[in-house]
């Protein structure tokens, strides 16, 4: 007996070590009918049923003569963790890494150490490899447009480009800074929608005195948590001033920079936030209520509003098949309405790994099969027949204009498995407001909120006609011994502002906005910690570009 | 085979260390098998990556290797230390620890010793079954439910504020001064049960006849946990509270980085968070491995001077080495 156990003992311990030996993501080889096995990296969306046996990806498959398979990441955040644990334990990585947003300086760092492939070769031959892409950029983009890609795509210091961009121009991406108020309110109280802050200020104080949803009323609501272009910080401070937390930078008008955060413009819409703090038209839930929090008080089970105004993503901070959030209508901004340059989002990667195992052809192949039209239209939105069909004679979009194709699915809410739920790798020309007809079948809500979001695209433009800031800056990009020398000044800086920001409405150690003395201080502050010299380095940052 | 007497008197010979270890190991040579599991996981995990220590002081690229990256001395040390609040992070995460060690710590002991005097058996297993039940929680769970109930407006605290009529004019998710209370209280709730295992089988081990000794002596039932029970698991206890200290600096990123917002950012941002902020997400290895050491060396140099402080106060009977 004493034996037995110890050999169970032994191959328990010899088991158990073996057991430790690393995974690996790398598919690699081919099939027996001669298709390359790619592996694909993606974070899961719950909405997505099953990426194996998905529409999308077997149209992929049939396409590119490859086989796919998927390796799961976590989503957000987490994503940047999971892959740098990755790198730093020399795990193999997916071939392809699919929409994943990892921030410029993490792409330069990775791309430089050779983790994520140089595509520049493939870029370079328009006439091949590339042939799809820039087709698609020379014949639907403006010059202007153009230049912004090209000069986008490549790697500040070294000139590389480690990603496919996924590549938008859609009005879609615009909409951060517009709210929308409660419209039952206003015809209630028979009030207008306000055009102006004081305005504004005057009829959340009348929703206050009101109290139409008894002591659950909330005036404004919103989250400087919220992510998705929903922080309510960018809502209130940008009629004031042209405010971008990750592009703190402004142009005085003369090519010189700024940062927004020492401005008096900014001190003004600080001052009007603590306003409405100290005057409870904004809940005490402000700085902490997170996206899943914010759709419980935006669409309340009850199906009364709580809200006045609410300063969100009105599609991705409620739950949309809730009859409150038709209560609300788009309220015009009558501060910076930013038009922004097209968007172009470095978030597929093709790594080394991919590379060394001679299947690079074939993943830039799949990645620019994406970018096709048909791809694209796949990526955003499914297949042909199942989510959408050819639209019918003469139909137009929310929008007015001539209508490509018909969704007969609601594009955000519905489980399928026609879609990754990512959307990248992808040129999206227009998005359903503009260039979709919705099918009145495919949910009850579906062609209200495109009409809704269609009236927020008009009054976004006509604001933006007015109120476009003429001095915002494009991200600046630092080449890698200025980010090195800078490290600690950079993190300083922008640390501490950001806190002072929360500091400055809470009072905390005394700091308060109405006051000059205070505001001085913390001016004082951040010229010590090397404002100076971190301006300087940005001005030749935006000099250069 | 009966031993001749020559075998026996060789026996009797005083033996080497060596030879001694080898009449131990064959007189129980499973004992030494079932070490070998633990042994080899010490090692793989503990010993082994201490060769990685050296990118601490490095420019680590995993494409390099260790070997293969530049050193770059105290770099990563200076850049810490260059950090506007570093002093805050060392307090924060100081903080925590403390309160843990001094709320955290008793609570399983009281705990233990209030099952140990119970005499009901029912009670006493439903009572230890349902406290170690929230150890099974996530973290992720917890924060979940932590937010839910304080969220002044959708939550619990939301719905009694209502009925009763009192405004709630803090969010306490958000407050300062609630952060380490909520942090460390959740923490207590979900570990007291799970701790005092260690504490109750120790319990355990008291000799029924001190108690009866105690007894014909006219102890209470208190007397007889002051001066049987406690003085019984006090080398227990001192075990404990040495390696608490040993990990003083040593509080994980989860909970704190969880439990994060712009307001209560001053207390809840700690060494760990901080790291995984700079460290791991940015791909910073380097870096993290180089806080990571420096909290090491200071909890070492805690463990050792608690440990000796142990030795002098018990004169040498309860430290750890």
């Amino acid at each position: 007996m004493k034996k037995f156990l110890a050999i169970v003992l032994a191959l328990t311990t010899v088991l158990g070590l073996c057991a430790c030996g690393s995974g690996t993501n790398s598919a690699g080889g081919t099939t027996e009918d001669g298709k390359t096995i790619l592996s694909i990296g993606i974070a899961p969306n719950a909405l997505v049923m099953d990426l194996d046996n998905n529409e999308l990806t077997k149209w992929v498959e049939e396409q590119c003569n490859v086989e796919l398979k998927f390796v799961e990441y976590a989503g957000g955040t987490d994503v940047a963790t999971q892959i740098s644990t990755q790198i730093a334990s020399n795990q193999v990585l997916p071939d392809i890494l699919y929409g994943f947003n990892l921030g410029e300086d993490v792409i330069a760092k990775y791309g430089e150490e050779e983790y994520f492939m140089d595509l520049t070769p493939y870029f370079e031959d328009r006439e091949g490899a590339s042939k799809v892409f820039w087709d698609r950029i020379t014949t639907e983009l403006t010059e202007y447009e153009q230049d912004v890609v090209d000069r986008k795509i490549h790697d500040a210091d070294t000139g590389a480009i480690y990603a496919v961009p996924c590549i938008e121009t859609s009005t879609t991406d615009k909409m951060d800074f517009q709210m929308w108020i409660n419209q039952k309110w206003l015809d209630q109280l028979d009030l207008e929608i306000p055009t102006s802050t004081e305005e504004f200020y005057n009829v959340l104080k009348a929703f206050q005195k009101a109290k139409l949803a008894g002591d659950r009323t909330i005036p404004l609501y919103g989250s400087t948590r919220a992510n998705l272009g929903g922080n309510i910080m960018n809502f209130l401070m940008n009629l004031f001033c042209y405010y971008d937390a990750d592009r703190p930078w402004i142009d005085k008008g003369d090519g010189k920079l700024q940062a927004v955060y020492t401005t008096d413009e900014y001190r003004e819409g600080l001052k009007f936030f603590k306003k409405l703090l100290d005057e409870n038209l904004l809940p005490i839930t402000v700085f902490t209520d997170t996206n899943t929090s914010m759709k419980q008080v935006i669409t309340p089970r009850e199906g009364q509003a709580w809200c006045g105004v609410v300063a969100a993503h009105l599609t991705l901070h409620t739950i949309v098949d809730s009859e409150v959030m038709y209560d609300y209508v788009p309220m015009q901004t009558w501060g910076c309405a930013v038009k922004t340059d097209v968007t172009v989002d470095p978030t597929t990667f093709i790594t080394m790994d991919c590379y060394d195992g001679g299947r690079a052809d074939k993943a830039f192949e799949v990645l620019m099969k994406l970018f096709t039209y048909e791809g694209s239209l796949r990526v955003r939105y499914g297949a042909e027949g199942i989510n959408w069909v050819k639209p019918d004679e003469g139909a137009k979009s929310a929008q007015g204009l001539d209508a490509q194709y018909k969704l007969i699915i609601d594009a955000i809410s519905i489980q399928n498995t026609s879609v990754w739920g990512k959307i990248a790798s992808t040129f999206n020309r227009y998005a359903e407001g503009e260039e979709a007809q919705s099918d009145p079948n495919a949910s009850k809500y579906f062609a209200t909120r495109l009409e809704m979001h269609a009236e927020s695209y008009r009054l976004f433009q006509e604001a933006a006609e007015k109120n476009n800031p003429k001095n915002i800056v494009p991200p600046l990009i630092f080449t890698t011994e200025e980010k090195n020398d800078t490290l600690m000044t950079r993190t300083n800086i922008n640390d501490y502002w950001r806190k002072a920001q929360t500091d400055f409405l809470n009072n905390v150690d005394g700091m308060d906005i109405n006051s000059d003395k205070s505001w001085n201080e913390y001016l004082k502050k951040l010229d010590d910690m090397g404002l100076q010299t971190y301006l300087e380095l940005a001005q030749k940052a935006y000099d250069r570009q | 085979m009966a031993k001749t007497a020559a075998m026996a008197v060789q026996d009797l010979r005083p033996k080497t260390g060596i030879q001694l270890f080898w009449v131990r190991f064959k007189k129980c040579w499973q004992l030494h098998l079932m070490m070998l599991l633990p042994v080899a996981y010490v090692f793989l995990f503990s010993y082994v990556p201490m060769y990685g220590i050296q990118i601490a002081f490095k420019e680590y690229s995993p494409r390099k290797g260790i070997m293969g990256s530049p050193w770059v001395g105290l770099e990563h040390l200076k850049g810490f230390f260059g950090y506007y609040k570093w002093t805050n992070l060392v307090w924060n995460t100081m903080a925590l620890s403390l309160y843990s060690i001094c709320v955290g710590f008793p609570i399983p002991i009281i705990f233990a010793l209030i099952m140990h005097v119970n005499t009901q058996k029912g009670l006493k297993k439903v009572a230890q079954n349902i406290t170690v039940m929230p150890n099974y929680i996530s973290l992720v769970i917890l924060i979940g439910m932590i937010n839910t109930i304080l969220n002044p407006m959708t939550g619990v605290i939301g719905y009694f504020s209502r009925v009763f009529n009192i405004p709630v004019t803090e969010d306490i998710r958000g407050s300062e001064e609630a952060f380490r209370h909520l942090y460390q209280w959740s923490g207590i709730w979900q570990g007291m049960g799970w701790s005092s295992i260690m504490y109750i089988s120790a319990l355990s081990g008291v000799p029924d006849e001190l108690h009866e000794a105690a007894k014909l002596d006219g102890a209470t039932r208190l007397r007889r946990v002051w001066s049987v029970d406690i003085p019984t698991i006090l080398p227990t206890v001192a075990l404990m509270l040495i390696m608490r200290f040993g990990s003083i600096l040593s509080v994980g990123y989860q909970k704190a980085w969880l439990m994060q917002n712009s307001q209560n950012i001053d207390v809840s941002e700690i060494i760990s968070t901080y790291v995984y902020k700079q460290g791991i997400q940015q791909g910073e290895m380097s870096f993290g491995t180089c806080v990571g050491l420096l909290q090491s060396a200071i909890n070492v140099t805690l463990l050792c001077t608690v440990n000796w402080i142990t030795n002098v106060l018990t004169d040498n009977e309860m430290g750890m080495f």
